[in-house]
């Protein structure tokens, strides 16, 4: 009898059981035929990752700080789509998993011996994810695997606390390639399921009579009523001192040849109790209850799944209201734009009058010329960025050179002026508080810290106006003179104006300059032999 | 065996070059070394001037006024027990777990030295051991014959043999030799462990130039008696800068979480001021940073940054030097990393857990000083 044969009949004996097709017993019974009779399953291959181990053969699989193996992805495979269901259930309950949940994808796929099975691809983008996504995986009755690309190898346990990899990586055809601790199997892909459409076919579950979060009449709610209801609602908020907003919105028809619904959506921001039988139990209006942003659940239901857990799966700018069967899901797209209920009342008769606007005339134009000054200013913080030292200090500052750090000394610039050195800092003047500092009024504007420019102009406008920036700098250093104007061919880095010219004195060769150098060869391990008896006499102390 | 081992082992692993690991060096072989005498040959004495020179040299590039390393009793222990886990991956023991063991165990024994008890044993420790984690293993495969009939040679560690050297002449084969990173590709068996911990024990300076390293996990008890020495703190702060402060200043700040909240497997933390401690030196590091980075900025999001932000929370002194006023550029680019990292997103667990260490360290006093 041939695999496939074997498991046909294997299938046709277990309905006629009674069995469920996704029971374990029946899948683990079919896999042992199916690794009897095929050729298309590989030996075990799998191995344990050691502690410290860097490099894997599988590609994609790298270790974490903890010596935890897992790849870019992960893959859950089950059997049935029930347990796929109940795998979101689990894997929604958990939280930040955003990155895990928008990355989803959702593959049938085929076996080399026929069988349909759902893979669950996830991006996994730490182990902590991983160890969520696997345990919801295997609790859900499916198995964990991880990798990238085209090949996944089972994910730890605890039998392999550190990860598995493989010995040998698999090169027959297919979508996926799962190495497991009992085969190797290629799937091939038929397709791609949207993990949205599989949610929003779910039905609604009931929530139980007794139910706190059923009958509580607070909180925030969506109201949806028909047409004609929709202005006596608004009337009736209005008067009863409710804070809502509303909009006419009209359902999206995907036919040509369907009849869009109009109905008004209220939004209530705090749903008094006594409102709460109103509007769940009047006909034409239906409640429902935010669960995530855009998305509402009808009042006195719950969806399967925690929707508030993948709410990235949810486009932004939408709202979606679900409701039980027939009625099923509605789509807003985009989502309205609500206005207040105040707003939507009707106006009582109005009379409207004509203002005339003002004219207004410019008055005659005459100058406003300020001279520019120099003014004390001891409110600003002394914020140094340049500083002029005179020829007499310039020694202190050949003396502090010395010692400066290399990105102190590259940082810093200086003009040799007649009475001075003019030395600039790149940001701030903090390692070199010589001479008189000046502060920056402006780009490239420099003013005697202390003291600022009158009248207050805007910086980037004086800079402008006085032509002082990156090409050339205007210094202030005086209230009674006229600035001075240091172009930037003037400006020299430190570090190479410091430096005295190097008398060089020639070498004989083979002269050893620095130990670091005689270091560059490798340590590299020479295994001797061992010989017979090598821990002879070894003894302990 | 003793001088040999001094000219094979100890000179290469100083000096680079072929580093010989044959069988294990025992307590017997230490006492010979220790008791060796006078240098016998023109050889030998240059081999221990050799020895003693690059030692030397590397003791004045961590600290001065120190004494000239010598080849004493705990310089050959230690080198005996690094040369017995080098010898855990020799390919005849490899396969033998029970003979490994054995060896891991001698390993431990010899390693079992106890912290440094002054700055010049600490160097002295280090500076035999400082080129142990770039040791490199050359393997040699060769393949031959199509997929379905492969035939396949390895030599690990060594030149190939003689059937390995014949067989490459052949057209049909394929000979791949790779150099592999024994610290960090090749690691060590499971039983070296302990070996490995008394190792860093005995040198933490060891430990302490290598924070990114994955296994052992770095253990703030055994790094901080080296900290404390001004000079060795600057040398592995400038370490963590060198490797860059967001990876290295987060895996320091990830091993000091395990040594607050668990203790580090054999005991608790014996105070809250070595907490305090550990987040003064890492905020000593980030001091550096401002005024050494050249304007390059800390990138927010890491668990460096999210320590940072919530030291400055609970108490600021854990970060601020007493002697650094708030007002000068330093200080202002402090304030403004730290107000830029609060109004960055946090990862909320990790923030209460380093707030909670925080506070323990606050709540001791360590906060000032």
């Amino acid at each position: 009898m041939t695999a496939a044969g074997a498991i046909r009949s294997l299938t046709t004996e277990a309905d006629r059981k009674g069995f469920a097709c996704g029971s374990e017993a029946f899948h683990e019974e079919r896999r042992q035929l199916a690794g009897a009779h095929t050729e298309s399953t590989l030996s075990p291959m799998i191995v344990p990752v050691a502690v410290g181990q860097v490099r894997f053969t599988l590609p994609g699989l790298a270790a974490d700080a903890r010596g935890v193996v897992s790849g870019r992805d992960m893959v859950a495979r089950f059997a049935t789509l029930d347990r796929v269901v109940w795998f979101l259930r689990l894997l929604s309950a958990a939280s930040d998993l955003d990155a895990c949940w928008s990355g989803m994808r959702l593959v049938p796929v085929r076996s080399p011996l026929g069988l349909r099975e759902m893979l669950v691809l996830v991006p996994a983008p730490s182990t902590e994810a991983a160890d969520l996504v696997a345990q919801a995986a295997r609790t859900a009755g499916g198995r964990a695997a991880t990798g990238a690309g085209r090949h996944f190898v089972e994910y730890r346990d605890t039998r392999a606390p550190m990860g598995y990899d493989v010995d040998e990586v698999a090169r027959e055809p297919g979508d996926f390639v799962l190495y497991g601790a009992d085969q190797v199997v290629c799937y091939q892909a038929e397709g791609e399921r949207s993990v949205l459409r599989l949610l929003l076919g779910l039905d609604l579950l009931r929530r139980p009579v007794g139910f706190q979060g059923t009958l509580d009449g607070s909180g925030a709610g969506y109201v949806t009523a028909r047409r004609g209801l929709g202005a006596r609602l608004c009337e009736y908020l209005f008067r009863a001192g409710v804070q809502a907003r509303a909009a006419l919105c009209e359902q999206t028809v995907e036919s040509a040849f369907g009849v869009a619904q109009v109905f008004w959506l209220f939004h209530i921001e705090e749903l008094p109790a006594r409102l709460r039988g109103l509007m769940s139990d009047t006909p034409g209006l239906a409640l429902y209850r935010p669960v995530a942003d855009g998305v509402a659940v009808a009042a006195g239901y719950r969806h399967p799944v925690n929707l508030a857990g993948c709410r990235v799966l949810f486009p932004e700018h939408r709202l979606l209201l679900l409701s039980p069967r027939p009625a099923g899901a509605i789509l807003l797209d985009p989502a309205p734009v609500l206005a207040d209920i105040a707003d939507l009342l009707p106006l009582p008769a109005l009379t409207a009058g004509e203002a005339s606007p003002m004219a207004a005339r410019s008055a005659q134009s005459k100058r406003l010329d300020v001279p520019l000054r120099l003014v004390p200013a001891p409110e600003i913080p002394a914020r140094a960025k340049a500083a002029f030292i005179p020829w007499a200090q310039v020694e202190w500052l050949r003396r502090l050179c010395l010692a400066l750090p290399p990105t102190v000394l590259r940082g810093h610039q200086v003009a040799m002026l007649d009475d001075g050195v003019l030395l600039v800092a790149p940001d701030e003047l903090v390692a070199l508080p010589l001479g008189r500092l000046l502060g920056e009024a402006a780009p490239g504007v420099l003013v005697p810290a202390g003291m600022k420019l009158a009248p207050a102009i805007d910086p980037e406008a004086l800079a402008k106006r006085l032509g002082a920036g990156e090409a050339s700098r205007l210094v202030f250093h005086s209230a009674t003179e006229p600035p001075l104007r240091i172009p930037a061919t003037a400006m020299q880095p430190l570090d190479r104006r410091i430096l005295a010219e190097l008398s060089v004195e020639a070498r004989p060769s083979g002269v050893r300059l620095h130990p670091a150098a005689e270091l560059e060869e490798a340590v590299e391990i020479e295994s001797d032999p061992l010989g017979s008896f090598s821990l002879w006499g070894l003894k302990r102390k | 065996m003793a001088r040999r081992f001094v000219s094979k082992f100890v000179l290469p692993l100083l000096k680079g070059g072929r580093l010989h690991v044959g069988r294990p060096v025992g307590w017997s072989a230490v006492a010979r070394a220790r008791a060796g005498g006078a240098p016998r040959g023109q050889d030998e004495a240059r081999v221990m001037a050799e020895v003693a020179r690059l030692r030397q040299a590397c003791a004045a590039g961590l600290a001065r006024d120190c004494e000239p390393p010598s080849l004493d009793e705990s310089s050959l222990r230690l080198a005996a027990a690094a040369h017995n886990v080098l010898l855990l991956g020799h390919p005849e023991i490899a396969r033998r777990p029970r003979d490994q063991e054995r060896v891991a165990e001698l390993a431990q024994e010899l390693a079992r030295l106890g912290p440094p008890p002054d700055l010049g044993e600490a160097v002295a420790r280090y500076s035999l051991l400082v080129r142990w984690p770039e040791v490199v293993r050359v393997e040699h495969q060769l393949r031959v014959g199509p997929s379905w009939l492969r035939f396949e040679l390895r030599a690990a560690g060594g030149s190939p043999g003689v059937a390995m050297r014949a067989l490459a002449r052949m057209s049909a084969t394929t000979v791949t030799s790779r150099r592999r990173d024994w610290w960090r590709e090749i690691g060590f068996p499971i039983c070296a462990e302990r070996a490995i911990e008394e190792l860093f024990r005995a040198c933490p300076l060891l430990e302490a130039m290598d924070p990114l390293r994955l296994h052992p996990p770095l253990s703030w008890r055994r790094i901080l008696p080296v900290l404390r020495f001004p000079a060795l703190g600057r040398v592995v702060a400038g370490r963590v800068l060198e490797l860059g402060i967001e990876s290295a200043g987060s895996a320091l700040v990830m091993a000091l979480l395990r040594f607050g909240s668990a203790g580090e497997a054999d005991a608790a933390p014996d105070s809250a001021q070595e907490i305090a401690f550990a987040i003064r030196f890492l905020a000593h590091v980030h001091w550096l940073h401002i005024l050494f980075a050249g304007g390059r900025s800390l990138a927010s999001g890491s668990d460096f940054a999210t320590l940072l932000t919530a030291a400055a929370d609970v108490d600021p002194r854990l970060l601020w030097p007493p002697d650094v006023v708030r007002s000068s550029g330093p200080g202002l680019e402090f304030t403004q990393t730290l107000q830029r990292l609060r109004a960055e997103p946090q990862a909320p667990e990790r923030y209460r857990a380093l707030r909670a260490l925080c506070a323990l360290a606050a709540a001791s006093g360590g906060g000032g000083g």
